[in-house]
C-alpha cells in the first residue's frame, strides 16, 4: 500500500536500520479476499500433483532398489518441485490483475516470501541428495561424485550457479540481511531469479530423465515456462506501457498538505477506463532525474476522475529525489491500479466504519468521499499521534458536513492496551452500533493488528474486518 | 524460517512416502530379461534372431559346437539403443562386446560407464542372460540382457 512512508530509497538511506515498508495492499481477513487466496493456494497445491506423476510415471520397476536409488529419487523429486516453484514464485509476482485484485497484493506477496525459501531449500535439497544418490550408485565418493557431475555432465554447471543466485537471493531476502540492504540493492539482486531460472532450465533437459527422454513432458515443461514468461512480459511490461503512453498522466500540482506531506494531483486522459477505484493503489514511476529507474506504490487519496488522479505521500522534502520538487508537467508512468481495499469488499446491506491511522488516511479518505448513503450510514475514525499528523483533515470534515457522516479524530500516544485511544470501550462509545457495521482498517502493521483485536473484542465479526497493512 | 523448516520436513516425509510406495511397487523385478522395461527391438541388425521382447526361456547351456562371435538385436530404450555382440569358445561365453550403449540425457554415460562392466561380469558367471539389474540402470540393464539373449539364441541354433 501507499507506503506515505518515506520512498524506500530515502528510508533506506537515511535509516539502515529500519527497512521501507513493503507496501503490501491487500485483501487482509475479508472472506472475499480469503476465500479467493483458499483457491490460488489450491491451485498452486494442485499443481503438484502432475510434476509427482511426471516423476512416478518415469520411474520404472526394478529403479528403486536401493538406498542410492532412494536417494536420487527424493533428489529427483525435489529437483522437479523446485522448478516447478520457482515457476510460481515468478507467477506470483507477475502482477496478474486477478491476483492483485482478487486475492490481494499483500496475500500474494506473503505466500511468494512462504514459498520463497522453502523453494530455495528444496533446490540445496535437490543438489545434495542426487549427488549423494548416484555416488552410491557408482560407488564413488560424494565429493568425487559431485566433482563428476558438475563438470561431465551436460548444463550441470550452470544449474550450479543458478543454484547459488537463489541462495543470494534467499539471503538478501532474510530478514535480518533485508534490513540492512537499501530497497533497490535487493530488488536487483531480486531480478537475478530470472538468469537463475534460465540457467536452471538447461539441465532440466540435459539431464532430467523426465524430460531427456519423453518428447510430450518436454513440451509440456516449456508451455509452462512460456506461459510464465508472456504473463510477465504483458502485466509487468506491456500493459504498464501501454497505458502509460495512452494516459498521459502528468504532474499538474503539487500540494503541502502538512509537516512533510504532500498531495501530488495529477493529470491524464481517458481515466476512467482504468476502472481505478477508491481504495485502490498504483505503482508511481515520476520520470525525472534520479526517480525514473523506480516505482513506489502509493493508494489514490481522492475518488478517480476522468482526468484527475491524486496520491498523497509522506516526503521529507530535503533531497533532489523527493516527490515535493517535481515539477508540474513530470510525466509520470504507472502500473495498476491493484488492490482489493475498495467498497466492493462490503455487504451493501450494512453500515461501514472506517479506520485510518497514518498513510492509512489515504485511501480511507478516497473511500470515505465515495461510500454511498447518508447520516450515519459512515462513520470515520481517524488516529494519530500528534494533531499535526491529521493531514487531509478539513477535506475529511468537508466531506462529513455534506455528507452528514460521522467522524471522529482520536490524537494521542498510544500506551499500553489500556490506554489505545482505539481500545474496544471507546469504539464502542463512538461507534455503538459497531457489531453491526463493515470495518475497513488500515494504517501501520502494529495499529492495524491492535485494533483489529479491540474490534474483534467490541464484538466485530472477523469477516467484517477489511485489513490493509503496511508490511515489513 | 521456522515454519519454512517445518515445511521442508514435512516435505521429506511425503516424498520418503511418494518414494516408499512406488518402490512398493516398481522395485519388484530383479531379473534384467523380466521386463517391465519398456523396450522395443530396433529390427535385425545382427542375425535375424532375438527379439526385444521378454524371453523368459533362458538357455541355460550353449551347445559345445557354438564358437564365434553372435550380435544380438538392437534394443531400443528410451534412453538409446542398447546392443551387444557375445563371444563364445567352444560353447562357453568368454565375452560379452557393447557395440551401442544408452546415449540420452547426461547421464547416460555415468550411469553406463558404472553399470556396463557388472552386467558383463554378472553375464560372464551366469554363462546367460538371466542377469540382475545393475541399480541406477535399469534400461541399461534390460537393453542389455535382451541384447545378450538375441545373440545367445543365435549362437545356440
Amino acid at each position: 500500500m501507499a507506503d506515505v512512508g518515506t520512498p524506500p530509497a530515502r528510508a533506506a538511506r537515511h535509516r539502515a536500520a529500519s527497512p521501507p515498508p513493503l507496501l503490501l495492499p491487500g485483501s487482509g481477513t475479508s472472506a472475499a479476499g480469503t476465500m479467493w487466496s483458499r483457491a490460488l493456494l489450491l491451485v498452486i497445491c494442485a499443481g503438484v500433483l502432475p510434476v509427482l506423476f511426471l516423476w512416478w510415471q518415469n520411474t520404472i520397476p526394478g529403479s528403486l532398489d536401493s538406498s542410492g536409488d532412494y536417494l536420487a529419487a527424493a533428489g529427483r523429486i525435489a529437483g522437479l518441485l523446485a522448478a516447478y516453484l520457482l515457476l510460481v514464485l515468478v507467477a506470483l509476482m507477475a502482477r496478474v490483475p486477478w491476483l492483485e485484485n482478487r486475492v490481494g497484493s499483500d496475500v500474494v506477496a506473503r505466500y511468494h516470501r512462504a514459498l520463497g525459501e522453502y523453494t530455495v531449500g528444496l533446490a540445496c535439497a535437490h543438489a545434495v541428495l542426487i549427488t549423494l544418490g548416484y555416488a552410491l550408485q557408482s560407488g564413488t565418493d560424494p565429493v568425487s561424485e559431485g566433482v563428476t557431475v558438475l563438470f561431465d555432465y551436460t548444463d550441470v554447471w550452470m544449474s550450479a550457479i543458478s543454484l547459488g543466485l537463489l541462495v543470494l537471493v534467499g539471503v538478501v531476502s532474510a530478514r535480518a540481511v533485508r534490513r540492512k540492504l537499501s530497497y533497490e540493492s535487493w530488488y536487483h539482486i531480486h531480478l537475478l531469479v530470472y538468469v537463475a531460472i534460465g540457467l536452471a532450465f538447461a539441465h532440466e533437459f540435459a539431464v532430467g530423465a523426465e524430460f531427456s527422454a519423453s518428447l510430450r513432458n518436454r513440451l509440456l515443461w516449456s508451455a509452462m515456462h512460456i506461459v510464465v514468461a508472456a504473463a510477465v512480459l504483458l502485466f509487468r511490461v506491456a500493459l504498464p506501457v501501454w497505458r502509460s503512453l495512452r494516459h498521459r498522466v502528468r504532474v499538474e500540482r503539487v500540494v503541502t498538505e502538512g509537516p512533510g506531506v504532500v498531495s501530488l494531483h495529477l493529470s491524464g486522459r481517458d481515466l476512467d477506463l482504468l476502472g481505478a477505484e477508491a481504495g485502490q493503489f498504483m505503482r508511481w514511476r515520476f520520470i525525472t532525474r534520479g526517480q525514473w529507474w523506480q516505482s513506489h506504490p502509493y493508494s489514490l487519496s481522492a475518488a478517480p476522475g476522468t482526468d484527475r488522479m491524486r496520491i498523497t505521500v509522506k516526503d521529507l522534502g530535503d533531497s533532489s529525489a523527493s516527490l515535493g520538487r517535481l515539477h508540474p508537467g513530470t510525466r509520470v508512468w504507472f502500473e495498476g491500479p491493484y488492490g482489493t481495499f475498495t467498497a466492493r469488499r462490503r455487504n451493501r446491506a450494512r453500515r461501514v466504519l472506517l479506520i485510518g491511522a497514518g498513510a492509512g488516511i489515504t485511501p480511507i479518505r478516497a473511500l470515505f468521499e465515495t461510500f454511498p448513503g447518508t447520516g450515519p450510514d459512515v462513520m470515520l475514525i481517524y488516529r494519530a499521534s500528534r494533531s499535526d499528523d491529521l493531514v487531509l483533515y478539513r477535506e475529511l470534515e468537508a466531506i462529513a458536513r455534506h455528507r452528514g457522516f460521522g467522524l471522529f479524530a482520536r490524537v494521542g500516544p498510544r500506551r499500553g492496551p489500556d490506554g489505545d485511544p482505539l481500545r474496544a470501550s471507546e469504539l464502542l462509545k463512538m461507534v455503538p452500533d459497531l457489531a453491526q457495521r463493515d470495518v475497513y482498517l488500515c494504517g501501520p502493521a502494529g495499529m492495524t493488528e491492535a485494533t483489529h483485536r479491540e474490534l474483534r473484542r467490541a464484538g466485530v465479526p472477523g469477516r467484517r474486518v477489511h485489513i490493509e497493512a503496511f508490511e515489513i | 524460517m521456522r515454519r519454512t523448516t517445518l515445511a521442508l520436513v514435512a516435505t521429506s516425509v511425503g516424498v520418503a512416502a511418494v518414494v516408499g510406495v512406488k518402490a512398493q511397487t516398481a522395485g519388484a523385478p530383479r531379473s534384467a530379461l523380466a521386463g517391465g522395461v519398456p523396450t522395443g527391438d530396433q529390427g535385425p541388425s545382427g542375425p535375424e534372431t532375438g527379439t526385444g521382447s521378454p524371453a523368459p526361456a533362458v538357455s541355460a547351456s550353449l551347445p559345445s559346437s557354438a564358437h564365434g562371435s553372435f550380435t544380438g538385436s538392437a534394443i531400443g530404450t528410451q534412453y538409446g539403443t542398447v546392443q551387444v555382440r557375445a563371444v563364445i569358445e567352444d560353447g562357453k561365453l568368454t565375452d560379452v562386446v557393447v557395440l551401442q550403449q544408452t546415449d540420452v540425457g547426461a547421464r547416460s554415460g555415468q550411469i553406463d560407464s558404472f553399470a556396463l562392466p557388472v552386467l558383463k561380469s554378472e553375464a560372464l558367471a551366469a554363462q546367460s542372460a538371466d542377469i540382475d539389474v545393475v541399480s541406477g540402470a535399469s534400461y541399461t540393464s534390460a537393453g542389455y540382457a535382451q541384447s545378450l539373449q538375441a545373440a545367445l539364441d543365435a549362437a545356440g541354433r
